[in-house]
């Protein structure tokens, strides 16, 4: 058993590129879900929907890349709009099953025959990110320490959604520390009494929502830098539970916690993939005769299933959070 | 292709790759180098009603040169290995579709190939009678998918009753429906089919997986569901623990049964019988009848039966109805095991049709039975029965003006196109609305 070559495959994920996109997603989760109570299970949707906006904007429209990432970030905050209009009036389990429909449909229609033209169908569209990488400042080499390095591709797309990760929280911390962010709290709590307070809860939520769907659309628009790639199938609806996981992992309505939940959670599963990968080579403990090389893939999912049971049932405050502020908690 | 992007490409398309379960799979005749992990390469799967269509032949060619060709295997997988990036033109050789198999578009005249990594290439087959000009009228095309829709309007309602029944009873929206489904359809077909099973009859295997099923509901509300609400966990904690159990479910199923879709012995591909404009098998008749029967009892027990009454005050009222002396925790464990049977039932009517029996059928499914419960509104059970018709039929019909991809998108606009307009459902009560 190759145990460095694990664990440095386990940091080397918790760093890369899918945890800072995870993280992005899931610091937009946390403003909607941890902050505001809303339950979106359509975080996938607005991941979609910011990079379809920002490659079609530049493959069909021929958009200068940066006026591309708005378009996709506006994208997002549209889809929001139309989402939270019809539901937000509604109670919490009519928006999870709305957002989960909308995320499902959206990729059904963009992966349709009728509009191959635009979103390229089932084979996507690829090379729209060019002038991100021709701007790459870092100089061609390896960079890292020990087993773990990045090329300067991967580094430069890395750092820069990790910065973006960065700037996201700060905003999320100075809003909920300002009068929004209590009002949006206390909504959480109890929508009833903050109406009574002569809040509009609506348009609180609404802001919420729209904050957190565009996060997720710039999560969206780094994930198909990387892939330099966008096809539908990148947004499946496992996006939404991952980052769930990772938000719960590293502990709801917490700045830090989606942070440091969606590291946890790309460290756990590459880990164990490499893990499970490792042993069947080795036939370790004897798993080499009970799992089939081909199916480890498949054990991650089993894996991020259970975890997601158990951290609900017995931790639902994760790594950082407080008992009393946690959604899944006591009712 | 870098490691990090293999990750996402690996999980996006981890359905694909369920379906090419077991390397093998990617023992694909090749004229160029075989394709590895690091070289470019173009491939895909050919489907029709996600059963595998072998034996077609795919050629990819840059400018008037051949640079590759694959005959797609018994999974209907193929590929090309590809010199690198560049624009290149994929087609099917459409003389080697098996007859009544044609292709939307069998060529795609520019392909863009990004980098060395494996890209998919995506073909839209479809069964030439469910749209063939065989001597049909346009109204018989149309009456045909009508009836279909009835037929899985009604499998959709069988399903959603006993969703609706557990929301209703627990407050719990249960993702993990669709597991309870696929589980009824895979144990049905463990008994009816596999090679080393005990090859039933089919009846028997459905009733068979109908009570493993209601097993797996009973088990699920003593061990998982009933502990959590005596913790006081809150409806959102566990609606968040289904989630997990259905990642958890489905992804056992595919270990276990692998990825390929499975028929039933029984009953596998039987011949359409006329009857009048309409052309189905009798199987399909049968399916019906049994499903309308089944939904014929439900409704009489809930309204006639002691029982009934009792699930419906508990739907109404937990707290009063345990105060009036109803065995709350009774009625709950038993609307868990008459949903996952009716969620097996389900199943194997389902897994009768021509998807076949599959790891990820119910989930595929469980949104189309989430329109249906919405749509009745949330804890109807005669809701969700309506509910199912109404998409089914909507989503089936849909096909005669909407290419048949955007079927399962039906669904769901009307599920939200519900939502703006009533969101309490066709039968819901208005109060229940926060």
């Amino acid at each position: 058993m190759n145990w460095t070559g694990i664990l440095s495959d386990g940091v080397r994920a918790g760093l890369g590129i899918n945890a800072a996109i995870y993280a992005l997603a899931a610091v937009g989760l946390n403003v909607q879900f941890g902050y505001a109570g809303l339950w979106n299970f359509g975080q996938a949707g607005f991941l979609l929907v910011g990079g379809y906006g920002t490659a079609i904007a530049v493959s069909s429209w021929g958009l200068w890349l940066p006026w591309a990432v708005l378009v996709g970030i506006a994208a997002s905050i549209l889809l929001g709009l139309l989402l939270g209009v019809p539901t937000l009036r509604l109670r919490g389990d009519y928006l999870a099953i709305v957002t989960i429909a909308a995320a499902e449909i959206l990729r059904i229609v963009v992966n349709s025959t009728k509009v191959q033209s635009v979103t390229g169908g089932p084979q996507g569209i690829g090379g729209f990110a060019n002038w991100f990488f021709d701007h790459n400042p870092i100089a061609r080499g390896r960079y890292g320490f020990g087993t773990i390095t990045y090329d300067q591709r991967q580094l430069w797309v890395t750092l820069v959604t990790w910065v973006l990760v960065a700037l996201a929280s700060v905003l999320v911390a100075l809003l909920v520390h300002s009068p929004w962010g209590r009002v949006v709290r206390a909504i959480r709590e109890d929508e009833d009494a903050v109406r009574s307070l002569g809040k509009n809860v609506y348009s609180y939520k609404m802001q919420a929502l729209l904050l957190g769907g565009a996060i997720g659309g710039v999560a969206g628009i780094m994930l198909v830098f990387d892939q330099q790639f966008i096809q539908p199938d990148l947004f499946q609806s496992a996006i939404t539970f991952y980052a769930f996981a990772a938000l719960i992992l590293g502990g709801t309505a917490r700045i830090l916690g989606p942070i440091l939940g969606a590291i946890a959670f790309w460290f756990l599963v590459e880990g164990a993939d490499s893990f499970l990968g490792n042993a069947v080579d080795h036939n370790f403990l004897g798993v080499g005769h009970l799992v089939d090389p081909t199916q480890i893939g498949t054990f991650r999912f089993v894996l991020v299933g259970l975890v997601i049971m158990l951290l609900v049932i017995f931790r639902p405050q994760g790594f950082l959070g407080s008992r009393q502020e946690v959604m899944l908690g006591e009712q | 292709m870098p490691k990090a992007g293999r990750v996402v490409v690996v999980f996006g398309l981890a359905s694909i790759s369920a379906l090419l379960s077991g390397g093998r799979a990617h023992a694909v005749t090749t004229t160029t180098t075989t394709s590895t992990a690091s070289a470019a390469s173009i491939g895909g799967m050919l489907t029709v009603d996600n059963h595998p269509v072998p034996g077609v032949r795919v050629t990819a060619s840059r400018g008037a040169a051949e640079v590759g060709h694959a005959v797609s295997d018994r999974r209907g997988a193929w590929r090309i290995g590809v010199p690198g990036p560049g624009t290149y033109k994929v087609a099917l050789d459409v003389s080697t579709l098996p007859s009544g198999v044609r292709a939307e578009r069998p060529e795609l005249a520019e392909y863009r190939v990004f980098g060395s990594f494996a890209q998919s290439a995506g073909f839209t087959l479809s069964a030439g009678q469910s749209k063939a000009p065989g001597g049909q009228s346009r109204l018989d095309v149309f009456l045909n998918l009508f009836v279909s829709g009835i037929r899985f309007g009604l499998i959709v309602g069988l399903c959603a009753v006993g969703l609706s029944l557990i929301y209703g009873t627990t407050g719990l929206v249960n993702f993990a429906h669709g597991e309870l489904v696929t589980f009824g359809a895979l144990i049905a077909w463990l008994v009816n089919t596999m090679s080393s099973g005990p090859k039933l009859p089919l009846v028997l295997a459905a009733i068979i997986g109908m009570i493993a099923t209601g097993l797996l509901g009973a088990t699920l509300e003593l061990g998982l569901w009933r502990p959590m609400v005596r913790r006081r966990s809150g409806a959102s904690g566990r609606m968040l623990v289904s989630i997990g159990l259905a990642l958890f479910l489905r992804y056992i199923y595919e270990v276990i049964f692998k990825g390929a879709p499975r028929s039933f012995r029984q009953y596998a591909a039987p011949s359409p019988v006329k009857l009048g404009p309409l052309q189905s098998p009798v199987r399909d008749y049968v399916i019906m009848a049994i499903c309308l029967a089944t939904l014929l009892v439900v409704g009489t027990m809930l309204r006639r039966t002691r029982l009934g009454t009792a699930i419906r005050a508990v739907s109404d009222e937990r707290d009063l109805s345990s105060a009036s002396g109803i065995n709350v925790e009774g009625v709950t464990l038993l609307v868990w095991i008459s949903g996952g049977m009716l969620a097996a039932l389900g199943g194997v009517m389902l897994g009768m049709g021509s998807q076949g029996v599959q790891w990820n059928m119910g989930f595929r499914l469980l949104l189309t039975i989430f329109a249906a419960v919405v749509l009745g509104g949330l804890g109807n059970p005669y809701g969700a029965m309506a509910g199912g018709l109404v998409v089914g039929v909507a989503s089936q019909v849909g096909t005669y003006w909407l290419p048949s991809d955007l079927q399962f998108a039906i669904a769901l606009v009307i599920l939200i196109l519900v939502l703006l307009a009533r969101p309490q459902g066709i039968l819901g009560v208005r109060e229940r609305i926060g």
